[in-house]
């Protein structure tokens, strides 16, 4: 009798193969809004946390990056650094050799602007610093683009600014490039002029005048603003310069009170 | 049930080359995109598989790849599961027939693979649009074919390399 073997469906290939076909089959004829719940949740449980890791790999190449770039600026800016080192050294030769007196920075008290004294065309202003915060009379004001003026009176938690452009504010200040001196105030037209500049003397437009250091108050080097015009008139003594303030006294806001004594 | 017929080896088999797939789509696959070509590597693996561990294995290999690669497109949910299925099955079913020996002969058989599959997949994407089919076929699926054919001879060429050291056996 010829021996028929059982047909079993278990360890034939063509079993699981109908099997993995009709699985696909149900996928594909799933409603959309099942397939979109599987597709989600196969997505959840198999790529997510590959993603994860794909995403901490692009920071950790943007920090290596950004590590690189840093690098190389704190190279650059140590050597800067050393070069400076190297100025100062030799700046401070120089200082002994000429015998000139150290200038170390100042203590710097942040002020805000809180009024303006209208009976004097914006002439002081008034900031939210006074005696308490260690303000005292006649201390330098200055913002980010120069000098303002220097405090007149001082409260406990207030003081009033005199301005650069009050009638009354001297202030010694210096041609940057021709080194002439001279002392700059409010001129004719409420505008800044630099007086006490004797004829023939080398002053151009465009020229920086800065404070010279020598009226006691403000420290040297700090910018007044640029010369706009050279007023020579005939037989007269000193010349008038016409100065434009590098600052705008119209919209103070944010000043800066120095205090020369700490460094 | 499916796992029966397969060695406890060959389940471990399969997650391995199941997360290799998974690190290449998320990580790896946006980096070797050249000039918008895409590069199949879980067709390069399902050939690996069907040649190397038959015809069940690539089916079932074929199908879990398959499926997570529909997740990406969940209205076609099922669709590469079943091709690449069926691709696995064909592969591993006729992998003595078919002669490949030479690297050559893996890339072509990769190419081919990706055509037959890229033919179904789109016909079927397309409402059996033959135009749009033919369209994708010629600027996506050869491009993409020659690219993937490529970088498989030379995976299979390294794989055999490794396999081919004193005491190894190849079985490719």
């Amino acid at each position: 009798m010829p021996k028929f073997a059982p047909i079993t469906l278990k360890g034939n290939k063509y079993f699981y193969l109908s099997i993995l076909i009709l699985l696909s089959l149900i996928l594909l004829i799933m409603p959309h809004y099942t397939k979109t719940i599987i597709s989600y949740y196969v997505f959840k449980f198999s790529y997510s946390p590959f993603y994860g890791l794909s995403d901490k790999v692009g920071e950790l190449r943007g920090v290596y990056k950004k590590n690189q770039e840093l690098e190389k600026r704190v190279a650059e800016l140590t050597l800067e650094n050393y070069q400076l080192k190297e100025q100062s050294i030799e700046n401070a030769t120089f200082r002994a050799l000429l015998k000139f007196k150290s200038e170390s920075s100042y203590k710097v008290i942040p002020a805000k602007v809180i009024a303006f004294d209208p009976g004097r065309n914006t002439s002081t202003v008034l900031v939210d610093v006074g005696g308490e915060e260690g303000i005292r009379r006649n201390m330098p004001v200055i913002n980010m683009y120069g000098l303002v003026g220097k405090t007149l009176e001082v409260m406990p938690h207030t003081s009033a600014i005199q301005l650069l452009s009050d009638p009354n504010c001297r202030v010694a200040a210096i041609d940057q490039r021709s080194r002439i001196l001279g002392i700059v105030k409010l001129g004719p037209g409420l505008a800044l002029v630099m007086d006490n500049v004797p004829f023939g003397e080398d002053i151009k437009a465009g020229d920086q005048i800065v404070t010279s250091g020598l009226g006691g108050i403000f420290p040297s080097g700090i910018q007044v603003g640029k010369v706009a015009e050279v007023e020579e008139a005939k037989h007269a003594v000193f010349k008038t310069i016409h100065l434009k303030p590098e600052v705008n006294f119209n919209s103070l806001e944010e000043l800066f009170v120095l205090d020369v004594s700490q460094g | 049930m499916f796992f029966k017929n397969l060695r406890y080896s060959k389940a471990v088999d399969l997650v391995i080359f199941l997360l290799m797939m998974l690190i290449y789509q998320s990580i790896i696959s946006r980096g070797v995109e050249v000039a918008g070509i895409t590069l199949d590597f879980a067709l390069i693996i399902l050939v690996y598989v069907g040649l190397t561990r038959g015809a069940v294995f690539g089916a079932v290999f074929g199908f879990a790849s398959g499926l997570l690669l529909d997740v990406y497109t969940p209205g076609l949910l099922g669709l590469g599961a079943l091709l690449r299925g069926i691709l696995g099955f064909l592969i591993g079913n006729f992998r003595n027939k078919l002669f490949i020996e030479t690297l050559y002969s893996k890339g072509g058989m990769i190419f081919i693979a990706l055509l037959w599959h890229d033919l179904f997949y789109y016909l079927f994407a397309t409402t059996f649009q033959i135009g749009a089919t033919t369209y994708i076929l010629l600027f996506n699926s050869l491009p993409s074919g020659l690219y993937t054919a490529v970088i498989g001879m030379v995976v299979f060429g390294l794989v055999q390399k490794r396999l081919t050291q004193p005491g190894q056996v190849t079985g490719l």
